[in-house]
């Protein structure tokens, strides 16, 4: 078949659609390495911190968007991650990158106790559970078992990472930039794995789970494993996203570590897209960005004193306007806008599946979200346009119908 | 195991402490259960709110009201709020599932808690007294050592718990709303086929909690002696501890979950002098765990059957 007209289709696998992917990546590595190489320190420092909460964002995508389960105390794995990493290095000289990985061994060890009980409880439960897990870790941390830990109490834990650049690396960056690509390689891998899971099958099946767990249950997916999995990997993630964070953090202290950042975590999963896996890099930046442009809007502002002084309250404030505003306009995230901005031009298509007749914006999204339980999300992060509905189909005879129930 | 566990007036005084706090996790539980019962839902903002209405309080006792005066009129403000809140945001949130319930109501968390901040400042405030909180405002009781004896803050906590719980179950039990309104918990929409406005009831439940939580917030600033915009974090987790063990949809069971966490969370650390620091927070995340993996319906609360 001929294809002149928009969107262009082409198959998932292709060769064309391998060049796109691979011009994709050569982008996001280019942004990556001039990042350190253009911007000087202070501005990178202000990247350094996205990644880490990109991380930690991406590990609530899974457990919310994909699995559609709800937590609340996210902070205390990514506060779990922190003081690991920063414990092993102040105190017992280990090198950094070593203590990565048993953070996040940490965090999945942690989020399989307090994930236990999501196989029991559901909903409003396992948003209790974890919320009493995320407001309490803040004040466990200045507890005398974890000061003999080495949390370091009140004042927190400190920690310098200094690395020296490689002579074998010849670009030219500074210290702090190759830590930053370090950082991002780590964190890089973390999606590419975030990635394989969600697209694969273990994604479909926590898909359906979310989706309608009986009917899960009856083709063959273990509810209680999936879910349990799911939350100790999105513990992880959180975990690896808090040890991250201590790169450029010289100080892991319990007061950074309250509710309300879990609240900043989870309203960046909103705002990117909960059930995307690009969506959490969103997120990040949002965490990042929003404050400080916020800061500086405060500042302009003269109404109370507090709002100059404390610019982080005023940033609360927009935070919460913002997570009303999303779930009301466009309670699927960012990420799947541009998703669907992408494919007006080009969509990618699984193989065997004959050249789609276009389908209606929003067509195949509200298919998917019909017996959506928790939130409506469409499928978008996956880099294939919804599969063309079969002439016939009834969801085409009448679009929504199933609202009637 | 403490030395002193043999000591009468000890234990009395531990248990009548462990009580008084016991008495502000019931209420905060109280008006999560109010909630709960018709909607299904958690008022996640429910602590930010309660504290809301402190503040009010505070500002209306700095304008030179008695305090009294002040808490009814901030217990109007905050009925008033809480149905508006609930008719306004919540009920379009309401219609789309959840998941978005949750999300809202933490958006307003972060908002009410941050303007809090901004208006009236991050620095702790003096305590208000609704009861009178001097040094001797107290009834000694046993001749120690130690002195087992009572507050009038602790008192006035029992006191407005008991009218509270006679009051709710008059309300639910001898009046024609109290009917409608257990008909809306029993069953939302066999209620709703007989013509009971249930949205009314969502309307008033969320009223009726944003009252009580002005209550507590008031009387948690006495027992705690402070009034800050965090003053309600952890109490939140205690009342939802509490509401988990009596049992998310039972009246009568945030009141013992209320009493029966808050004397846990004394007697523990209080006998146990193994126990170092305030772990009381890992008592109530314990006691929620152990409750939801044993019953989770809690003590007092009904089984929900679920059809597929």
């Amino acid at each position: 078949m001929s294809q002149t007209g928009f969107p262009r289709t082409l198959t998932l696998g292709s060769r064309p659609h391998r060049l796109w992917q691979a011009a994709g990546l050569l982008l996001a590595l280019g942004v990556v390495v001039l990042l350190p190489v253009t911007s000087e320190d202070f501005r990178l420092t202000q990247f350094a911190q996205l990644v880490p909460y990109a991380v930690a964002v991406l590990g609530l995508n899974v457990l919310t968007g994909y699995s559609g389960q709800v937590s609340l105390g996210h902070v205390a794995f990514f506060g779990l991650g922190a003081y690991t990493s920063a414990i092993l290095v102040t105190d017992h000289g280990w090198p950094y990158l070593a203590t990565i990985p048993v953070a996040g061994a940490a965090g999945l060890a942690l989020g399989i106790v307090v994930g236990i009980p999501a196989l029991r409880v559901r909903g409003l439960y396992l948003a209790v559970v974890t919320l009493a897990v995320g407001v309490a870790f803040p004040v466990m941390a200045i507890q005398p078992f974890a000061q003999r830990l080495g949390s370091g109490g009140v004042a927190g834990k400190p920690v310098f990472i200094q690395w020296q650049k490689p002579g074998w690396f010849n670009l030219d960056v500074t210290n702090a930039g190759w830590k930053f690509l370090v950082m991002t390689a780590v964190a890089a891998g973390m999606f590419w794995l975030a990635t394989g899971i969600t697209r694969g099958q273990l994604g479909r099946a926590l898909l359906a789970l979310r989706d309608n767990e009986t009917a899960a249950a009856t083709s063959g997916a273990w509810p209680a494993g999936l879910k349990t999995g799911a939350f100790a990997v999105s513990s992880a993630y959180g975990a690896v996203g808090g040890s991250l964070y201590v790169l450029f953090t010289p100080i892991v202290s319990p007061e950074s570590l309250g509710f309300l950042i879990t609240l900043l975590f989870i309203t960046a999963m909103v705002v990117g897209g909960a059930t995307t896996v690009a969506g959490a890099w969103i997120g990040g930046a949002v965490m990042v960005f929003l404050p400080d442009w916020a800061g500086r809007l405060a500042g302009e502002l003269t109404l109370f004193d507090a709002l100059s002084t404390q610019p982080v309250l005023f940033a609360n404030v927009i935070f919460g306007v913002i997570l009303i505003t999303v779930v009301f306009l466009m309670p699927q995230g960012i990420a799947p806008f541009f998703t669907s901005l992408r494919e007006r031009w080009i969509r990618f298509v699984p193989p065997g599946v004959p050249t789609p007749h276009p389908i209606e914006p929003g067509d195949g999204a509200r298919t998917v979200t019909e017996h959506d339980p928790t939130h409506p999300t469409g499928d978008a992060s996956h880099d294939h346009a919804p599969t063309p509905d079969a002439p016939g189909d009834p969801r085409r005879a009448a679009p929504g119908g199933d609202r009637l129930r | 195991v403490s030395p002193d566990a043999g000591n009468v007036a000890y234990l009395l005084q531990l248990a009548a402490g462990g009580l008084a706090a016991g008495a502000l996790y019931a209420l905060v539980a109280l008006a999560i259960v109010i909630v709960y019962k018709t909607t299904l839902r958690i008022n996640l903002a429910q602590g930010e709110l309660a504290t809301l209405g402190a503040f009010v309080v505070l500002s209306l006792t700095s304008a030179g009201l008695p305090v009294w005066v002040a808490i009814i009129l901030a217990l109007a403000v905050s009925f008033a709020a809480g149905a508006v809140l609930e008719r306004t945001l919540i009920r379009k949130l309401e219609a789309r599932g959840l998941f978005p319930v949750i999300l809202g109501t933490l958006a307003l968390f972060l908002i009410v808690n941050a303007t809090m901040a901004i208006v009236w400042g991050t620095e702790p405030r003096g305590r208000l007294t609704p009861f009178p909180a001097g040094v001797d405002d107290k009834i000694d009781l046993l001749t120690g050592p130690p002195l087992f004896y009572l507050t009038y803050g602790m008192l006035g906590t029992f006191a407005v718990l008991a009218a509270l719980m006679l009051g709710t179950w008059w309300l639910l039990n001898r009046t024609k709303f109290g009917l409608g309104y257990r008909a809306v918990t029993s069953n939302r929409d066999a209620a709703a086929l007989l013509g009971i406005p249930i949205g009314r009831m969502f309307m008033l439940g969320w009223g009726a909690a944003a009252a009580v939580g002005t209550l507590t917030g008031v009387l948690v600033s006495q027992s705690l002696g402070t009034l800050d915009f965090n003053l309600m974090g952890p109490i939140l987790i205690f009342g939802l501890a509490a509401a988990t063990l009596g049992g998310f949809d039972s009246v009568a069971g945030a009141c013992v979950g209320g009493l029966a966490l808050g004397l846990l969370t004394a007697m523990v650390p209080g006998l146990f002098t193994v126990i170092e620091g305030d772990l009381s927070l890992l008592v109530a995340l314990a006691v929620i765990l152990v409750v939801l993996l044993l019953r989770p319906q809690g003590l007092f609360g009904s089984k929900r059957v679920e059809r597929v």
